[in-house]
Order: C-alpha cells, then structure tokens, then sequence
C-alpha cells in the first residue's frame, strides 16, 4: 500500500535512496548545509564544515582573571586526520584590556596558541592551525585559559567584570568534509560519542514516527536516545518528534516492526552492525548520525534495543589519556568519603599567578543517597604560597553550588596543608556539586593603581598536586520526595516495570518536554530508566510517574503539588525555628527601620562567623509561575508510623511518586526546559519543589511537604549511619533539639535527686 | 528495692544523655545548646533545696561533659609529631584532673545536711571530758589565754579537767645537745608550769618527741581517764559554750567524733597583704560552711585535728592517734570510720584561732597538709580500705586528690606559653570550636562556682590562692610521691610580729614567673601584629595568657607582707567595767580588747585629767548577771586587786561621745590569760555577727576587675621592690622601734 | 507525625468500604445506544443459545458440556447486558451443581445426561474461580446485594489460600488445586491466560486476603519470559522450576485457544502499560496470520490450524485498533453462527472495543 501521504523533498530523497541502495541514506538536500559561516568574509571554493565542541552554555563562560576550560572533543577516525583548524567564535568584556588579555588554547596537553582578546560589542571570530597527527581518533583534551586584566580598576570588585564568553554555534574544528556528500554506513558504535552539537550548542534527537506508527514505538526510540544519551554523556539533549528525519547537526532515531518500516518506506536489508537489525549512517558534511532498529515483532525489537544498549555499556573509552580523564569526570569527579583527593586528580592545574583575585572552579559528585546536613565537615588544605609580600588583608574564600560557605585568612606566607579549611557538609548537595576557590592577592602597592606596573610579578604559587579535599563520614540516606536528578524519574512501585510518563495527548511541546528530561536525567545519572508515554486524553496526573503538562491540565496530586506552591502553606519539617524566633529569617532585604537593620547585622555577623542559620534552603521566596519559568515538584503517599520506622532502619518500602513538570502553557514548559538544560542548571534541583526562572537563570528550591527518610540499601540499619542522619536532622531544627535537651536534662536531674536522696543519711 | 529502681533508673538516664550529648552535631547547633543550657542554668539557679541544686548541676554536667568528650576525641594533636603531641596530652591530662574533681565536688555538695541542734542542759548525766592543748613553741601568753578560755568553758566544774601537753619541754628537749636551747626550753617549762598551777590546769610533759603531735596526744590519753577527749590547738580558744553545744551528741552510742569549724580572728596572710579581710569572705569559710556540711551528710566529716570532741572509747579501739602520716587527725578518722564508727559536724564557730603571720609560714601550713593527704592517699589508700561505704570513699579520696591542685595550675599557666613561644599546636580547634565548647564550658564551671559557692568564695581567689600555693606545693608533692615516708612535722610558727613592710622571704620564684609572663605578653602582641595567619587562634590563646598574667601580677600583691604591728587581732567587745585610779573608781564600758590589753570609753571626764602611763586596776562586771537582770550594779563596791587586773593608761583620745582609753595589761600572764578570755574568747557572737555579715556574693566581672586592679597595681611595685631589695639590701638594715601604742591604730569594723 | 496518623487512619476507611469510583464492567457499551442495542441483541441470541433453562451455560464446541469458566462467562456477560433474572439464574444454578468440593471452589467440569448433571473431574479451574467472583464483585456493584460480595469473598479467601503458590518471580496462581505441582513444589505448571487482568484488577479494590495487584504484576513477568525468539508468542502451558520458565512438556508448545485470550484480557486492563503490550501482539507472526489467529508451535513457528471463528479474528482486529487506530471490520460484528467460545470472545472484544478505542469502530457505531 503505497502511502501517499505528502512528503517533504528530504524525505522523497531518501526513500529513492533508500530504495535505490537496499541501504538507509540520509537525504542532503541543497539547503542541509545553512552553516553559520556566513560570517567569514571570503567565501573559499572548498567545502568547510563544523563540528562544534559540546558543552553547556555556563560551561562556555571564562570569567576572572583567569580561567581556565577543558572540554572533550571525540573524533571519529575517519575525521581526525582531516581537522586542520580550530575556531573560536569569542566575545569579552568591554573592562578587560586588549594588551593585556589573552586566550590560548593546548590540545592534548600541547600548547596550540594564543589570541589576544580584543574586546568590543560584537563577536569576533579566530582560527588555530592544528598541527597534523594532534588530533588522535577518540577522546582529545580541548584546554581553553584565558587572562584578562581590567583596562583601569585594580580592585578585587572589579575583576567580577571580567569574562569572555565562547559562542557555542561557531566554536568547534573546522575541516573540508571532501566532496562526496552522501551519507556513509557505520560500523562502530563508538561513534555515538561525536554527535555534533546543533547552533544552540545542544544536541538534537529526532524521533522518527511516521504517521500512522503505534504510539509504543514512541517508548522505544526514546529508550535507544536515552542509551546513547548515556553512553555520550549529551546532558543538553533537545528532542523533537517527526514524521520525517532531520537534515542539521544532530541525530535520528528510526526503530519499528519490519513490517511498519516498510509502510513507511523504510526497508532494511542485511546489516554489518552485528546487531540485528540495526543500521547506523552518517553524513560526512553535517555529521549527522541516522540510527534504524526493525525487527519482526514488539518483543524482537525489545531484544534487539537491549542488545544495542549492552553493546554500547561495553565499548571501552579510548582516545588521549587527559581526553579519557575530562570525559569520565565531566559530571564531577566521584568522592568516596573517607580518601583525600588531590585537586589535581579534580581536574585543577597548578598555576603561578599574578592578578589581585584567584578564582578557580572544580566539580565533585557525592553519592545520590547523600544526607544533607551539618554533622561533619569536609576539609580543605590548600598549598598557595605567597611569592609577592602580600598585605594582610586577604582572604581565601569557598564556595559550594553558589553559596560561601567558609572563608580563612592568608598568613603572609599564604596557606599551608597544615591549617586546613574545615567547610560545613550542610552546604553540599547529593550527586554534583560545583565548587569554587577564591584567594585575594592584594599587595600593599595595590592602592595606587597602575595597570602597566601589575603584569608579569607573580604572587600566589598554587601547587594543585599537594593540596587535597576530603570529605569524613557522609551519612547515607535517600530523602524523598525529592527533585534532585536521580530522582527526578521516579522507580515504579513493582520492580522492573516502566516509570510512566504521562502528557496530555495533543500537546507536542510537552511531549517533547517530556522526553528531554528522561533522557537528560538518564545522561546525568548514567543509567537508562525504562520509560513509558501514556497520552491521556483529559488531564493528566490520575497514575504515579513523571507527569509534564501545562499548568491548566493537571488532576490529581500532581494539580495538587502545584496549587501547594500558590498558597504559600510552607511549612517544611526541616526549617529550623530558632531563626524565625530570633526572626532573623524572616528578613527581607527591603525591611526598613532601626531594628531590622540591626537584625541584619547580627544575621551577616553570625554567617561571618561560619556559622548558617536556617534551614537547608537559604531564604524565603515566592513561588510565582511566570512567563517561560518551569517548575518541577515532587509528591509521595505518606508512610504510614511504622512504615517510616521501618524506611529509616533499612527495609525497602514502596511508595508511589508523582513528579509534576508544569509551566504556564506547553510552550512554556518547553522553553523553559530548554534553557534549563542548556544552561546546566538540572543537577541544582533541590529540595521537593523547584523553580527555575529562566529570567535571572536561578533555582529556587524549598521542601513542602513532610520528608521521609529512606536508609539507602548500601548500609541499611548500620547504627553509625543512623546517628549521623539523626544529627543532620537535628542539626537542621536547633531550638527543637535544644529544648528536649534541657527537658532531658531535668528529667536525668530528678534521678539523681531520687537515688540521692535514698543514699546517706 | 526501691533503692536499687533509683540507681537503675539514674544510670539508665546517664547512658542515654552520653548517647545524645555525642551526638556528631554542626558547631553552631553545639553553640544554641551550650547557650541555651547556660541560660537555663541561671533560671534553675533560683529553685531553692536540693532538687534544684540538682537540675543545676545537671545542667551543667551536660556541657562539661560535651567538653570532655569534644575535647578527648577532636582536639588532641595527632601522635605524629611528638613536638606537640606531650604537651598536649599533659594539657589534657590537668583539665581532666580538674573536671574530675569537679565531678566530686558536686557530688559531694550537692544534699547538704543541716544537723538538728542538741544542748546539753541536765548537768548530772554530763560525761567526764578531758581536754588537751598540745603545744610547741608557741607563746606562754598565747598558751595561757586557750588554757584560761579553756578553764572558763561552761560545764560542771568536777566533770571536766584541761591538760596542757607541752612538747615543747619534753626531757629529750630540756637536755638538748645545744645549751641555749636546754635554757630557753627549761624557761618556758617554768612559765608553764606556773601559768598552769595559776589557772588550775595539769601540765604534762613526755621524755620523748616521737610521732610529734599524734605521739603527744598518745600520752595525754595514756595519762587520763574522761569519757571524751577534746583536742584544742595552742592557739585555738573555745567560747563557753563550746561543751554545751557538742557533748549533747554523744548520746548516740557509735558516734566517734563531732568537729566545729575553724573561725579565725586576725587575717590569713594572703588576705593581710591584699587587705581584703573586711569585705571578703575568707578562704576556708568554703570549707566549714559547704564541704564540711556535705560530707556530713555522708558520715564522712573531716576530722581537723582541733576544736573537735572525741569519744575515748573509739580511740583506745584504734590504739590511740595513729601517727603514720604527719596528718594525724584525718588518718585517724579514716581508721574510725572504716570500723563503721560515725562522726558528726556542728556547723557553729565555737573557737577562735589565729592564722599564720607570714606568707612563708602559711605556705609551710599548707605544705604539711599537702604532704600529709598525699601520703594518706598513697600509703592509707582510702579508696581499697575495707569497710568504708562508697561515699565515704569518695569523699576521702576527692580531699586527698584536691591537694594535687598544684600540677594542673602549673600547666595551665605554662600551656599558653608553649604556642605564643614556640607556637606549638597543643590545642587543635577552629575559633567557632573553641567559642562553642570551650567558652560554654568556662561559662558554666563560673556559673556552678558561683551558685554553689557564690557567697563563700569569691569568683577567681580560688585560682588566686591555688596558684600562690602551687608554686611551692609542686616539689612537695614531688618528694612525698617519690618517697611517701620521709615528710617530718614541722610545727606553723603563731603570732610572729613583723616589723616593716617587706617582701616575703619566698617571694623570688613569683616575681620571675611574673617577668615571665610580661615578656611573653610582649611577645603575644608583637606576634598579633605581624602574623596575620594566626590572628584568630592567637587572639584564643592570648585571652587566656592575660587571665594567667592577671593572677601571677594579683599573686604579688600577696607576697608583700604589710606592717604587723598587733600580735594579736582586736575584737570589738560590749561589757561594763569599773576602773580603780589611785583613790578614785570610775565606771567604764569597754569597747574593744585583744589578749594584750582593752579599749575604754569614760562616759565623763575623771577629775585628774591627763592620765597617761598611771596604773589602776580594772575589775570587769561579769556579762551573765547583766544580761540577765540588764541594770548595771551602781554601788562601787571596794574590790581589792585579787578580783582585778592592774593596768597600765597607753593612751587617751578624744572621740565623739567621750573619752576613749587604751590600757595595757601589766599583770601575771595567768591574770591577763583570764582577763582575756573572759572578754575575747567567752562569748563569740560579735564577731561571728561581723564574719557572717562578709559572706555575701560578688559577680564575677566585679571579682576579674579587682584582681586586673591587684594586679596593676602591685606588678608595677613588686619588681621595682624586688630589684631595689636586691641591690639596697644592705643599705636599709637598721630595725624600727616596736611601740606598743595600742589605740592609736585599731580595727574599723566595714560599715 | 499527625499528618500520617490520619492520612493512615483515612486509608483503612476507605479500604474497607466498596470501592464505588470504578463503573461497572461493560459500561462503555452500553452508554453507546447503537452499541447498547447490537450488545443485547447479542446476548439474547448467545442466552437461547447457551444458556439452560435451569442456568447452565453450555459449551457446545466441548460435547455440550459446562464448566466453571463458562459458567462464569455467562454471569460475567449478563451482568455487563444488565440482565439481572439471567445473572442469578446462572449463579444459581453454578453454586448447586458445581460447589461440591468442600472448600468454595466450583468442580471445574460437569456433564449433562438425562438423568441431570454429572460432576466429572471435582479438580478446580482458577480462571473459572476467578471469573465467578468477578461476576459476583460487578453484580454486587451494579445491584447492591451484599450476599454477592460475601460469596465472592469467600471464593477469593479460597483461592488464596489454596491456589497462590510463592515462586522466584513472585505469588503465581496454580490452574488447579490438584496435579499441577511437581517434586514438592519444586516445578509447577501454569497457564499465562489464567491472569483474567480486568478480574484481578477490580478484585485487588474489593478484597485483602492476597496481594492481587502484586499477582498481575507476577502475571505479566511470567508473559514477558514465556515469550521467546523466534515467535515471541506464549505457549498456552508454561512449567517453572526455580528460575527456569519454559513451555510445559506436559502439552503441547503452541500458541493456541488458551494463549488467544491473553490480548484480550491484556486489551481490558485499566493499565496502560498493559494496553500496550496488548498492541504488540498485532506484529506477532502467527498471531496476525491472514484468515485469522493460527494456532503456532511456539518454537518452530510453524503453523498447525488457524482459528478461523470470528471471535478469535475479532481478538486480531481488537489488537490492530489498539496499535494503529485500525478500523474495526464491520463484518466481524455479526454474530449467532458461531460456537459457544467463539461467541463469548467476540462479545467481549466488543465490550473492550467500547470501553477502550470507541473510534476503532465506524463513526455511527
């Protein structure tokens, strides 16, 4: 039955192609290669294309007086001997001074140039030559440093207003793709790990589902994007569901009965993959990949996904040995507690440096189950010693996901290993953690500001090989409900069934919403979760699961969890009260008055002093849904008493969880999502209830309802564990604690009095 | 049983606050809590009785024991580097020592028992009671005044003897190898004998002196035969009512001992130097009138050797004063109360003594205590000794450990110096740490002082007196742990006069400590100007050092010994008198009176004017009959001089409502005793009035400002005496005069 | 900590009392008057049928014989054709004959001579069992006679107690009391189309003495593994031995009468994971086979007989409106040629069709 429905011209090619080759082809029409080169001014005879680095947009950014970026660039094998030329489409801030401010760039370690940053209002575009055989096939280390020095300010304020930012659409290798343009079969899997990012810098999925397709199909191309997700580590994916398959940078996923493809004009014929079924094209211009899985049946389709995602857990990493290193660590580098890790091994350069303001960033992973609480401390002994005669007013200060959270001061020597900086475990959260280490440099020359003078004197030698970070003993207990993405896509209550994902039916964007999550939330946490779409046709939110849908389409206890967060009934169990009795939490930053401003003081007085006041989310905030904002919130069936009892000691207890993704329109939680993963913010979700505000690019995060506490299977009733949860809980509600300690205290009081009594005359 | 459900149910809520209290909390939570326990303290400070006494000590048991656990498990420098890691320990070690005898303390006062009132009015059923007065070397005057307060107690004439047991002449002294010495021993031999045949006591001498006071008191039990025994020091002189008040007790056949408080009348030295006996309750008012009680309540009442009544029955069972340890009277008690014998304390001040002069006897004191405990506690070990129930045990070995003071003093004065010095890090803790333990910690052992011993001991004297102590008592008790046998009894010299103001002969070791301390002030803040690093745990460490600076400079004020120019105190007395000039009699009421002589204030001018260096004799009404009857008998009857005492006009002056008099005793030192005690010692009541009256609380900010003032003031003099005294001592040799101008300078009791 | 007590408190109410949110069986077709009419039209033809006048449902295909499976189609059907007389007429007559044995199991097999209905073989059918007490939950919903609800409890307690075995992959429902496990319970023999899923669901609301939701789950592992390469079809018998599952050596390895039914119980469920899996088995080689379902040996593929009666073809179509949206064939709608079994599955296909993809059927429908 030849379908006649009506067909785009890419797709005519490809069935022709198809038909022609008894092999996939991916059409390239005339208008497949709307690259952004436009901006070169000669156009060149030979063909040029791109393959844009991978990296989150806030990952793109460069800020301070140096900074330094590492990215992981896989390049296929037959690609890697072409890439001659990489470029970097930049723009830096007005205040830094072009003579003094320069970006180089070392590839695998070795050194490949160095720009000087002109900065201006509009981007500028520059190209390294690449010296043949850098570039090896696999993982390579693309290592950015930039410097930058303020045209006139040498304040430490002011080298907050220096940044370069790279432009994600036009920063990649550029080469000649050589002439023939038609798409190419794949053997190896691996290179799954190079699919080229798209202009916004994310990674585009297309899930082929031709017209009349059953909607189960749906389930499993998204579990093939989701296996490749993972094995790619794409935490930027940007889905879009299609009757016909995509021409730009990207990828398509095309699975279905034989039968089906065929009706769609797909054939398949006998394949080199090793895999049954499967077949992988590539086009050598866009690199875009094509992926197709037929099978007989349902069931043979399933057998032949798990094949393929079994095949790709297998594949070893290759590439250069620091490519292999940034890609493993690229959601922070797994802490076990206990062991001291040197910054080094995180990923940190030792470096001797010269400006007023040391800034230097690092990620870490904690385990998911980790309790939140103030009952330990990580420390960190640095080794920075001060070359130039510093003044004594610096500081070293640390900051964990945005937030200070200890500070020390520099002995004219600088730090040694042998003072550590303690820093509260309160401030970290489960999974990623991004950390930040600031050290002043100021010299008592400072004052008298003479830009030239400054260059070339180093002041802080930074030795990341002996300065290490450990953490002593996590407790381990799984909070819920809770948003953090290991969390996000809910387990179903019986054990190896599907998680359900529930979207209204006519609603694309949210569908789409939908997938990009599961399978963001897969690469974070590099496990594939089975997934299920359920279209409702009314409002959705009636079955546990992930529920995506406008605000005007949820039911049930997903409606529920959003209406929670308009009446501002927030009362989360682990506030502590102490601060609202001192009211030193209910102050906002506009309060007027005497008596407010002296609250103030004493409030930023106890934070200096290391100590945090409040609960695990720092202040009060409205939860108002506005344009573009997404909000993601979590509910559970309440444990029954002994039900909890029987959580908190180790038994595993099954709980039905809705987590609900909603926003103003469909539209808006499509956007909303977009920016959220683009800018990287996915691993901040906290709490039962977040909301990303894609205005001001922040994560408002706040618990509503009463948590339960899970003993993780890893120690389940280990007693030491229990005493460190009940610490991080107690250490949350203070006068809570405080007043049964006294009360306690009587009571031990009373027996004493008594035996007392009894004994002696 | 419902004994047994009390201990379980104490020690079950012990092991549970252990559970909770080490809990791993964040710093800050450890702060609220140590704040807010602190807090509460202070409410429950209020609750009156013993319960609330209880949750207060409970109270402030939980943050010392988050202290203690904080500070054994997170604050000891790692093993690694020895450097730190000895001194660390030693530093934990003496603060352990501390809050162990904290613990104790507590312990021990926290149910203090008030003992019921018991006189003795039936005078047929009165026990016989022999009473000694061992004496040394101390003054005959001196000796005669106790005998005659001694004679003057009020009991049946027939049922109670005094003995004066002089060790002071035993043969083995009357024929020493040292002439001089033979002569002035026989002298006072002399003196004594007929002192004691004036005042009607039995003098006795032994050929001996083996087993010093305890081989003395021997032999006045082997040479008398009462039922009870009362031992009296040489210058500790009982009121009147002292048998009335204590025999009555005895009527519980297994009681073995009832002991009175000491009560002093003139000031311990430390308290003389600083000038502080007018307004500050003194340092053994903590003892008597809190300690003692408490161990009562456990039957476990510190035998003191003097002012105490004993059953003779008890001691013939042990074989008399046992004399192993140069304390006697605490290892005899031990031996006592082992045999299930029990004791009992009358907390009213029935004697009055007189404290060593100088600084140098006063530490000698101490010492022999020192060395006497130590040595109960090595060779008695009261902790293993069969027969004594637990609390007694406890109580034995909390007053014997007490007098190991000296070993944390030391460290603690020394610990700050090692990290400003040499800048060791003993004490590993972040600032917010040592804010939320160790300063909640200090906080409260303050606050528990001064709730349980607020109004007997003033905030800080105690490190004051433990820290003048310790500076000699450490190489005492080294010597009595390296060989507990060897300490021989050296008797406390009474009633030295001391003619001008100079520095104690000990004085040397203090002021080089306190240079010490100076510099390395110096040191603290140059480092705290250019060491920016180290600013917060050096500022930790220099709080400290100041206190320690605060006590050594207070410590000087100490060592100065004033001008004594009074052998013995004045007390204020009420009585009638009439005074016999030439041919004329003149009522007078005296005013003050020590054992040298009274004060008089003549209600109108005698007719001859100037008086001065004129005899007369001076009969004093006795106080029963005007008290009871209250009217002061007018007719001058003639009295000759055996009902008198002649004396001689010291002084005269003017005052507001009369005439005021000093005159000077000029009799037989058996008349003067007599008169003396008859006026000082009989009737105790004022100056009990004045003593109690001291007792009252003082705040501690008002305590640390006294001692910064102390401190001041005499670190600057101290030295510059000191470096004169090293170089003019030759120069200023000559010895003023002694005047014995009494009046002219007399005690202004505190308005 | 109040919050939960109540919450718990709440729960056991709720529990306790009938579940009255869910509708009764068989309400989407009847609220579609075309549908409504063809519905009853059909069970009148399937009662003068089938159905004796003394209530037994005869299975004529099977030697005219009843068993409790019929029986329970037949009270199942009559409640969702809202024909009251009919349901307590069958059920009257399923507890005199078929409740010999001495727990409240029915006898799965009786035979009807003239001297009056002879039991047979007095071993259980639990499809049978569970069919019943379905029946008797949907009647006491629709009629509000408590006896019902009792009797079905007292069924249920029974197959709980006597039919649910524990095995690796969780509590697995035994076809039969007797002779279904092997070497002390070591291997048992089940039947995948045993787990009737609409009965289990609507069960697990009304009755506690077993974890029905937890035994569907089992149901569909037990689906999952029966269906292996090359057909991916599961065998009407199944034996499982520890973690072994394999098709039973004790019949034959075919997809046949038995397994048909598994699409179209799995089309009914209120799970939607389920309602897929139900849209899968329209790929399956063998089962969309041209002409209608044909019975497969499972490991060859090969083809024995196709099941050619329309209500196995309908079960087809049913599985294709479910995957694509395909549009139901009017021809299959015709109904009172065929046998007793054929007949049923074809009712119920109709009932499913209603209830789940209305627009399969031509818009007048």
């Amino acid at each position: 039955m030849i379908k006649n429905s009506i067909v785009s011209t890419g797709s005519m090619c490809l069935k022709s192609a198809l038909l022609a080759a008894a092999v996939l082809t991916v059409p390239f029409g005339a208008n497949a290669q709307q690259l952004d080169l436009s901006v070169l001014e000669t156009k060149t005879e030979e063909r040029r294309t791109i393959r844009r680095l991978t990296a989150t947009a806030d990952q793109m950014r460069l800020e301070g007086e140096f900074s330094e970026l590492r990215l992981a660039l896989y390049a296929p094998r037959d690609e890697a001997l072409l890439y001659r030329k990489l470029q970097v489409d930049y723009l830096t801030a007005v205040s830094a001074a072009p003579e003094y401010s320069n970006l180089s760039v070392t590839i695998n370690g070795q050194f490949v140039g160095d720009i000087e940053l002109t900065s201006g209002e509009q981007a500028s575009l520059r190209s390294f030559d690449l010296p043949p055989g850098l570039i090896v096939e696999g993982f390579n280390e693309v290592r950015f440093v930039a410097r930058h020095k303020h045209r006139v300010d040498c304040t430490i304020p002011a080298t907050y207003e220096l940044w370069t930012v790279l432009n994600p659409a036009n920063t990649g290798l550029v080469f000649d793709p050589g002439a023939d343009t038609a798409p190419k079969l794949v053997s190896g899997l691996e290179v799954l790990r190079a699919i080229p990012n798209d202009v916004t810098g994310s990674t585009n999925f297309r899930l082929v589902q031709p017209a009349n397709m059953s909607m189960s199909n749906l389930d499993r191309s998204l579990a093939v994007a989701q296996a490749v997700a993972v094995f790619g580590k794409y935490q930027n994916p940007n889905i879009e569901i299609r009757t016909e398959p995509g021409t730009n940078a990207g990828m398509d996923i095309i699975v279905g009965t034989r039968a089906e493809l065929s009706k769609a004009g797909y054939a398949v014929g006998r394949t080199r993959s090793g895999i049954q079924g499967l077949v992988l094209m590539r086009s050598p211009e866009t690199g875009r990949l094509s992926l197709l899985i037929a099978a007989d049946s349902r069931p043979a389709l399933d057998h032949s996904i798990a094949q393929f995602q079994e095949a790709l857990s297998k594949l070893p990493i290759t590439g250069t040995q620091r490519g292999i290193k940034v890609f493993t660590t690229k959601f922070g580098y797994e802490i076990t507690p206990g062991t001291a890790v040197s910054l080094a091994e995180l990923g940190v350069s030792s470096q001797r440096f010269d400006g007023r303001l040391m800034q230097r960033d690092f990620s870490i992973r904690l385990p998911e189950d980790y309790f939140v609480g103030d009952y330990g401390k990580a420390t960190l002994s640095l080794d920075i010693e001060a070359l130039a005669n510093l003044s004594n007013a610096n500081r070293l200060q640390v900051f964990a996901n945005g937030a200070a959270l200890a500070s020390a001061e520099l002995t004219r020597e600088g730090i040694t290993s042998r003072s550590p900086v303690n820093i509260p475990l309160g401030g970290f959260s489960p999974g990623f953690n991004e950390l930040r280490i600031e050290v002043s440099s100021l010299t008592s020359e400072d004052e008298v500001c003479d830009v030239s003078s400054l260059n070339g004197v180093d002041r802080l030698a930074f030795e990341t090989s002996t300065s290490t970070i450990e953490f002593d003993s996590l407790a381990r207990m799984r909070v819920t409900p809770s948003v953090s993405p290991g969390n996000l896509l809910p387990q179903s209550t019986a054990d190896n069934r599907p998680t359900y994902i529930q979207v209204p039916s006519n609603d694309r964007n949210s569908l789409e919403a939908a997938a990009q999550l599961a399978v963001a939330a897969s690469a974070i946490n590099q496990i594939v979760q089975p997934v299920s779409l359920v279209m409702g046709a009314g409002d959705v939110g009636s079955q546990p699961g992930l529920i995506v849908a406008p605000v005007n389409r949820l039911s049930g206890l997903a409606k529920q969890a959003y209406t929670d967060t308009l009446q501002d009934t927030r009362r989360s169990a682990s506030r502590g009260h102490v601060a609202n009795f001192v009211g030193l939490e209910t102050l906002d930053a506009n309060e007027p008055g005497l008596w407010a401003d002296l609250r103030r003081y004493a409030n930023s007085a106890w934070r200096n002093m290391g100590f945090k006041l409040g609960s695990e989310f720092q202040t009060q905030k409205s939860f108002k849904l506005e344009k573009n904002d997404v909000l993601i919130s979590q509910r559970t069936t309440d444990l029954t008493p002994q039900e909890s009892w029987v959580a908190f000691f180790g038994a595993p207890v099954k709980q039905d969880v809705w987590t609900v993704v909603t926003g103003l329109t469909g539209d808006d939680v499509k956007s909303g999502v977009d920016t959220l993963l683009r800018e990287g913010r996915l691993a901040w979700l906290g709490g039962d209830t977040s909301l990303y505000k894609t205005s001001d690019n922040t994560v408002l995060s706040d618990r509503f309802s009463e948590a339960n506490y899970f003993a993780s299977l890893a120690n389940p009733s280990e007693l030491r564990n229990s005493r460190l949860v009940v610490a991080g809980v107690i250490s949350h509600n203070m006068l809570d604690f405080v007043v049964f300690m006294v009360l306690f205290g009587v009571v031990l009081a009373f027996s004493y009095y008594v035996a007392l009594r009894k004994s002696g005359r | 049983m419902l004994k047994f459900l009390a201990y379980l149910f104490a020690t079950v809520a012990t092991i549970a606050m252990f559970f909770i209290a080490t809990l791993p909390l964040s710093v800050e939570v450890q702060l609220f809590l140590g704040l807010f326990l602190l807090l509460a303290m202070q409410f429950t400070k209020a609750i009156p009785g013993t319960l609330g006494r209880v949750i207060f000590l409970s109270l402030g048991g939980i943050i010392v024991g988050r202290y203690v656990y904080w500070r054994v498990t997170q604050t000891v420098p790692p093993i690694e580097n020895l450097a730190d890691f000895v001194p660390g320990v030693l530093l934990l070690a003496a603060e352990l020592f501390c809050i162990l005898m904290f613990f104790l303390s507590a312990l021990i006062v926290s149910d203090r028992y008030q003992r019921p009132r018991k006189v003795l009015t039936r005078d047929e059923d009165a026990p016989s009671v022999d009473v000694f007065i061992p004496s040394y070397n101390e003054d005959p005057g001196l000796v005669a005044c106790t005998i005659a307060a001694a004679k003057n107690m009020d009991y049946p004439a027939d049922k109670f003897r005094v003995f004066l047991l002089d060790d002071g002449a035993t043969d083995q002294k009357l024929n020493a190898y040292d002439p001089a010495d033979a002569r002035e021993a026989r002298d006072r031999a002399e003196t004594l004998k007929r002192i004691c045949d004036e005042l009607g006591a039995t003098y006795l001498a032994r050929e001996r002196n083996e087993h010093a006071k305890a081989g003395n008191l021997n032999y006045g039990l082997s040479r008398s035969e009462g039922d009870l025994v009362v031992v009296f020091d040489a210058d500790h002189a009982p009121a009147r009512e002292f048998l009335r008040e204590t025999v009555a007790y005895f009527s519980d056949p297994k009681l073995f001992l009832v002991q009175t408080p000491h009560f002093f009348l003139n000031p311990d030295p430390v308290e003389r130097n600083l000038r502080t006996f007018n307004f500050m309750p003194s340092e053994n008012d903590m003892f008597y009138g809190m300690i003692q009680k408490g161990l009562d309540k456990w039957d476990a009442t510190f035998f003191c050797g003097s002012g105490a009544v004993l059953r003779r029955s008890a001691l013939n069972e042990v074989g008399g004063f046992s004399g192993v340890s140069i304390t006697e009277d605490c290892e005899t008690a031990l031996e006592l109360h082992s045999r299930g014998w029990k004791s009992a304390y009358v907390d009213r001040p029935m004697i009055a003594g007189l404290q060593p002069d100088t600084i140098a006897s006063f530490i000698g004191q101490r010492s022999r205590w020192c060395r006497g405990m130590l040595q109960i506690l090595l060779l008695k070990n009261p902790l293993f000794k069969p027969g004594l129930n637990f609390m007694q045990r406890v109580a034995y070995v909390s007053s014997a450990l007490f007098w190991l003071f000296p070993f944390p003093r030391l460290v603690f004065l020394l610990a700050p110096l090692l990290f400003i010095l040499f800048s060791m890090k003993i004490y590993i803790a972040s600032p917010q740490e040592f804010l939320a333990y160790t300063l909640t910690y200090i906080l409260a052992v303050v606050t528990i002082q001064s709730g349980l011993y607020g109004k007997l001991r003033w905030p800080w004297i105690s490190e004051l007196y433990e820290y003048i102590q310790s500076i000699f008592l450490f190489p005492a008790i080294i010597s009595v742990v390296l060989n507990p046998r060897s300490p021989k009894f050296n008797v406390t010299t009474k009633g030295e006069t001391l003619e001008k103001e100079q520095l104690s002969v000990l004085a040397w070791p203090y002021v080089v400590v306190f240079v010490l301390m100076l510099a390395t002030t110096g040191v603290l803040f140059w480092r705290l100007e250019n060491d920016p690093g180290q600013t917060a745990l050096l500022s930790v460490v220099g709080i400290w050092h100041v206190f320690n600076l605060i006590v050594t400079g207070a410590a000087l004020g100490a060592i100065l010994e004033r001008k004594e120019v009074r052998t013995a105190p004045r007390i204020r007395v009420q009585r009638k008198g009439l005074l016999k000039l030439g041919e004329d009699t003149v009522p007078v009421t005296l005013v003050e009176a020590n054992t040298n002589g009274v004060l008089m204030h003549f209600d109108k001018v005698p007719h001859s004017g100037n008086m001065l260096g004129e005899r007369g004799l001076l009969k004093v009404l006795p106080a029963q009959k005007q008290s009871r009857n209250g009217s002061t008998s007018t007719d001058m009857e003639d009295f000759g001089p055996e009902d008198g005492i002649s004396v001689n006009i010291a002084s005269q002056r003017a005052s507001s409502s009369g005439l005021l008099v000093g005159a000077g005793y000029i009799d037989t030192v058996a008349k003067c005793a007599q008169a003396s005690s008859d006026l000082v010692f009989a009737d105790l009541s004022i100056p009990r009035a004045l003593h109690n009256r001291k007792l009252t609380g003082a705040s501690p900010i008002g305590g640390m400002l006294r001692l910064v003032r102390w401190s001041v003031h005499y670190g600057i003099r101290i030295p510059v005496v000191a470096f004169f005294s090293l170089f003019g001592s030759a120069a200023r040799r000559k010895s003023a005069r002694v005047e014995n101008d009494l009046p002219e300078t007399f005690m202004t009791p505190a308005e | 900590m109040l919050k939960t007590v109540i919450s718990a408190l709440l729960a056991i109410v709720l529990a306790s009392s009938s579940a009255v949110s869910d509708p009764v069986f068989g309400h989407g077709a009847r609220e579609k008057d075309a549908l409504s009419l063809w519905l009853r039209s059909a069970w009148r033809d399937y009662k003068s049928r089938f159905v004796t006048d003394a209530g037994a449902v005869i299975d004529d295909a099977n030697k005219g014989i009843s068993h409790s499976e019929s029986q329970g189609y037949g009270m199942v059907l009559a409640v969702a054709a809202d024909d009251l007389d009919a349901f307590q007429l069958i059920r009257d007559y399923s507890f005199e004959t078929l409740q010999v044995r001495n727990d409240s199991l029915f006898a799965w097999k009786v035979e009807h001579t003239d001297q009056g209905p002879n039991i047979t073989d007095i071993n259980n059918a639990t499809d049978g069992d569970l069919l019943i007490a379905w029946a008797l939950l949907e009647a006491y919903k629709r009629w509000d006679n408590p006896d019902n609800l009792a009797s079905a409890r007292k069924i249920l307690q029974d197959v709980a107690t006597l039919l649910v075995h524990e095995t690796s992959l969780g509590p697995v429902l035994l076809p039969g009391a007797m002779g279904f496990v092997e070497d002390e319970g070591k291997t048992l023999t089940v039947n995948p189309s045993y787990w009737v899923f609409p009965a289990l669901e609507s069960i697990a609301q009304f009755d506690r003495s077993a974890n029905w939701a937890e035994i569907a789950v089992v149901g569909e592992e037990i689906l999952d593994l029966s269906q292996r390469a090359p057909t991916y079809l599961p065998p009407d018998w199944v034996d499982i031995s520890g973690f072994k599952l394999v098709p039973s050596d004790k019949f034959p390895p075919e997809f046949g009468y038995n397994a048909i039914r598994i699409p179209l119980y799995l089309a009914f469920s209120s799970n939607a994971f389920r309602e897929k899996k139900a849209a899968d088995f329209s790929t399956l080689h063998g089962f969309s086979n041209p002409g209608g379902p044909a019975v497969t040996q499972v490991v060859t593929g090969a083809i024995q007989s196709t099941m050619s009666e329309i209500g196995f073809r309908s079960i087809v179509a049913l599985s294709r409106c479910i995957d694509t949206s395909e549009p139901f064939p009017t021809s299959l709608l015709q109904f009172g040629s065929d046998s007793y079994y054929s007949s049923t599955l074809q009712i119920f296909t109709v009932l499913a069709l209603a209830e789940r993809n209305p627009k399969c059927l031509s818009p007048e429908w």
